[in-house]
């Protein structure tokens, strides 16, 4: 499903934010990428996304390489993707439903489906019943939920989240992360950026540990290390 | 495109305009300067050209023949001349007529001149009398005329077809020079709008390309915007132009009426015939090639 081949990625001169990475990912696996601020963790999201190039290596995700991907490919290949953030990026000016559906809108979806779906996909995340408040209307939380049912209502292969915990507190945090384990056992593929120690160690699943740019560990029920 | 993205592209466009409401009025303000200013412009360019063209048309050249030259040869020598391109018409003046001419013009029916009733002092002054759509072209046009077998002499007036010729320059060049400035000012203040636009959506721009937003489908509400304010911009002083450019002609035709009768005024609807046209393209092409620019700019996320 993801495959990193001898991936880095330099800004500049000095040492690079991604160093000769490789890594493997199968469909349906649940993987933490951790790691210090500055071990290149986002960054590797980041590649991942297609929000960046890398300097030099492979990366292939659901069978399309992304070095020398052309610009105008690159949406249809972010539609395979969900994308989670940490600071939720929600339209304020729109309600609930509004920005759900405006993920469908964007990839075009027809009015009916757009219809049927989103109430179906608040109902996953458990927001049905807010989905005409404003996001400044909601909690951290829920907020988001709404991030994650509009990463979701497209049914992307991937979900790729950049610390989605990190502006939640602990209960919160851990609803979420149950949340992404449901996403994850109806066959969805999550890679999770996250520093929060705690909760990676409560889940055992395949933690890979970032360390200036390179990966250092990678276990399959592993726990949170210090570098 | 489905009718919903239709649906959402112009909403979006207009939420945009409203958004920056301020910023859309002074785009259309300073438009509709711009074409206005370019609408006065082309019409005083037009008039002046068409006052200058029926000069250019009342500035004959005078061709006339050799002695002996029959009549086959000098139909020969009007049918080449009229075949070039800057030559709008020709008029044939026979001896005769020519003398005819010159009696009325200089003898005026006084008795003198029946001195010369059986032999006409002009017998040789069969001539053509060329008239030019392009007076610029007057020397080029007697250098062909003079090389042409049987023609003897060929009088020009150089001094009319030269200050003429510069008017028409002169016109042409100061026109293509506010023109150009006009656009480049347009399209600095359609791209400042849609900057503005673009910094207020920049997030919602940004999560539109994660999601797999195509550039079209982002950049689509700017353009809209874009050919909105144009349409805008270019209505106003069409429309303030048309009345503006009516009462201008009455007033300088009562204001100096000596020029009633010898100064013909293009009347508006002709003006408009191009003008309209011109000034709606020109407004919408501003509109989307600053909204274009501006946006390719911030697509690359």
């Amino acid at each position: 499903m993801i495959d990193l081949i001898d991936v880095s990625k330099s800004y500049g001169p000095g040492l690079p934010a991604v160093n000769h990475a490789n890594l493997h990912i199968d469909k349906g696996e649940f993987v933490f990428v951790v790691g210090n601020s500055g071990s290149g963790k986002t960054t590797l999201i980041k590649l991942l996304m297609k929000e960046l190039d890398s300097t030099s290596g492979q990366i292939i995700v659901s069978g399309e390489r992304l070095e020398g991907m052309k610009h105008r490919r690159v949406a249809k290949y972010r539609r395979k993707l969900g994308v989670v953030f940490q600071d939720f990026r929600l339209l304020k000016d729109r309600n609930v439903y509004e920005n759900v559906a405006f993920a469908q809108r964007v990839v075009n979806r027809p009015t009916r489906v757009i219809r049927k779906r989103v109430p179906e996909v608040l109902q996953e995340v458990g927001l049905a019943v807010k989905y005409k408040s404003f996001p400044d209307e909601l909690s951290g939380g829920e907020q988001q939920r709404v991030a994650l049912a509009r990463a979701l209502v497209n049914r992307p292969d991937i979900l790729l989240a950049d610390e989605p915990t990190g502006n939640l507190d602990p209960k919160t945090s851990e609803e979420i992360m149950k949340l992404l384990e449901q996403i994850n056992d109806r066959g969805t593929t999550v890679v999770v950026v996250t520093h929060n120690k705690d909760i990676v160690n409560s889940m055992r699943k395949r933690v890979v540990t970032m360390h200036e740019g390179s990966i250092i560990s990678d276990e399959k029920e592993g726990e949170y290390h210090e570098a | 495109m489905r009718p919903s993205t239709i649906w959402y592209t112009l909403k979006q466009g207009v939420k945009n305009i409203k958004r920056n409401w301020m910023f859309s009025l002074a785009s259309i303000i300073t438009m509709a300067a711009c074409i206005f200013l370019f609408g006065i412009f082309f019409s005083i360019v037009n008039n002046v050209n068409n006052i200058a063209h029926k000069v250019e048309q009342e500035v004959p050249i005078t061709v006339f023949f050799e002695e002996g030259t029959t009549n086959k040869q000098i139909k020969a020598i009007g049918k080449k001349i009229k075949a070039r391109p800057e030559v709008e018409k020709i008029e044939y003046q026979s001896a005769d007529e020519a003398w005819e001419e010159y009696k009325e013009q200089y003898f005026q029916g006084s008795e003198a001149a029946d001195g010369f009733k059986d032999d006409n002092p002009l017998a040789n002054s069969a001539n053509y009398r060329v008239y030019m759509n392009d007076i610029t072209k007057q020397s080029e046009l007697v250098s062909y005329i003079q090389e042409l077998k049987h023609v003897r002499k060929v009088n020009q007036s150089e001094e009319a077809a030269k200050t003429l010729g510069n008017i028409n320059k002169l016109v042409s060049y100061i026109s293509i020079a506010i023109i150009v400035l006009l656009l480049i000012i347009s399209i600095f203040l359609i791209s400042n709008t849609v900057s503005v636009g673009i910094a207020v959506r920049k997030e919602e721009i940004g999560i539109m390309k994660y999601i797999g937003a195509t550039d079209a489908f982002v950049r689509a509400p700017f353009l809209l915007e874009g050919m909105v304010l144009g349409v805008v911009g270019a209505a106003v002083p069409l429309i303030v132009l048309y009345f503006c450019y009516n009462g201008a002609i009455s007033y300088i035709l009562t204001r100096f009426n000596v020029l009633t009768g010898v100064v013909d005024f293009i009347p508006v609807w002709q003006i408009y015939q191009t003008l309209l046209p011109i000034s709606l393209g020109l407004g919408i092409g501003i509109g989307l090639i600053g909204s274009f620019f501006t946006t390719r700019k911030h697509l690359r996320v």
